[in-house]
């Protein structure tokens, strides 16, 4: 059994529209919804959206009315939160999409589900925060790496990496970076890995992570991809 | 002139530090007012008295300990550490012992955005001052040096942000040597960048 937690932000947007755009079915929804006001976006944003097959314009609990799902909302925000811990230990997950949002301390983690997150960068090289750009910087391109959450930053057991070239527009942090998140979370489903089962020990020799990048550093990045 | 002022420097940064989270983009023009202020202060330096430009004989003449042997202390200064290190990494820019307690030092910092008087043996705070400007310009230097050798743009990094932080703070810096030396590291850091837009065919209007 599969689930997804979600939460009012750009990332899960992006991750249920692309699961329902390719008839992935979830076993469970989680929707952790603190009613906060949500950003709005340019028609421009909205239009490069529509062209990687999202609409970063609707909100998570429109896309879940429309589409008809059943979900289950908490009235937080907190991925170690006690009521959605005894929550998912009731529905007993085999896996659950993490879209971000918090560290996973171990009363979580220990809970026989197994978090997949997506991280966007291409492990052990790119560990870290604002991997993304520092990628588009040294190698002209972007990569994600999908893995099984463990108590350390970005070293769990991997079920696939893909290599993305670079935007041609200027909105990676909204766009871009939460697209190439969701089609490798995509590929997992149509790959079928979950059933198979065969997920690669990381190196994890090169521990030192990346920090948030300097603005100077992002625009040359952001320049890099629209020259 | 520029339309926008580079804002990351406009608060104190020892006092109101910055993450730098979610940064907006500005386009091209943001490029433009960082090059402008970094030149600015550049200028600034330049006219302090007793402005001298910077030379590795400002670290050649020091009488200090080794810097492993420095760390083994129940508390140490951080400043004694600094020039130990930066003077191994003048003799011997490829020295391996020096370099993960350069970057356990990095990780600090770009945690806490605070680099203290004193730490202990487990590199645990040990002190409750921070605002020693000499500790963060022998940081940067120290980022320099291993962006020098290593191209790492995690070096390069913490490297421009220790900068906007002494930027921010500048008048702290009244001691003939840090005033060359952060002129130095101004410099250094506005020729990587260029470097950088260069290879990466960047042409700023």
């Amino acid at each position: 059994m599969v689930g997804i937690i979600l939460t009012p932000d750009n990332r899960s947007k992006v991750f249920i529209q692309k699961l329902i755009s390719n008839k992935i079915k979830l076993e469970h929804i989680i929707f952790m919804n603190k009613k906060i006001q949500e950003k709005s976006f340019s028609e421009n944003e909205t239009k490069i959206s529509k062209s990687y097959g999202f609409d970063i314009s609707e909100s998570v609990i429109q896309t879940l009315v429309k589409n008809n799902l059943t979900y289950k909302e908490f009235d937080f925000i907190d991925i170690n939160h006690p009521e959605l811990i005894k929550y998912i230990t009731k529905i007993n997950l085999d896996y659950c999409i993490f879209t971000g949002g918090g560290i996973l301390k171990h009363q979580i983690l220990n809970l026989g589900t197994k978090f997949i997150h997506l991280h966007s960068g291409i492990v052990p090289y790119y560990r870290g925060s604002t991997c993304f750009y520092y990628s588009i910087l040294k190698d002209d391109n972007c990569g994600v790496s999908a893995y099984l959450m463990d108590e350390n930053l970005d070293t769990g057991d991997l079920i696939l990496q893909l290599n993305f070239p670079k935007p041609s527009h200027i909105y990676l942090d909204d766009i871009y970076d939460p697209h190439i998140r969701s089609e490798t979370l995509v590929a997992i489903f149509r790959k079928k890995l979950l059933e198979k089962k065969k997920f690669q020990k990381q190196d994890k020799s090169n521990s030192w992570p990346f920090f948030i990048i300097h603005p100077v550093l992002k625009h040359i990045a952001i320049l890099r991809c629209v020259k | 002139m520029n339309k926008i002022p580079y804002q990351y420097i406009q608060n104190n940064l020892l006092t109101t530090p910055q993450n730098y989270q979610m940064s907006s983009y500005e386009g091209p023009d943001f490029l433009i007012s960082y090059q402008f202020s970094r030149r600015k202060i550049i200028t600034e330096l330049e006219k302090m008295p007793d402005f001298i430009s910077y030379s590795d004989n400002f670290f050649s003449s020091q009488d200090i300990s080794d810097a492993c042997v420095i760390i083994k202390k129940n508390k140490f200064s951080t400043n004694e550490l600094y020039h130990s290190i930066i003077m191994e990494l003048i003799n011997n820019p490829k020295n391996i012992q020096v370099i993960p307690i350069i970057d356990k030092f990095l990780k600090k910092f770009e945690i806490r955005k605070k680099i203290f008087l004193n730490y202990d043996n487990e590199i645990n705070i040990a002190s409750d001052e921070f605002k020693e400007i000499q500790n963060y310009i022998l940081l940067s230097f120290m980022c320099l040096i291993r962006y020098q050798v290593t191209s790492d743009l995690k070096y390069l990094n913490t490297f421009l942000k220790l900068n906007d932080l002494i930027c921010s703070a500048k008048n702290l810096i009244v001691n003939k040597i840090d005033i060359s030396l952060f002129h130095y590291l101004l410099q250094a850091e506005m020729k990587y960048i260029l470097k950088l837009l260069d290879e990466l065919d960047i042409w700023l209007e």
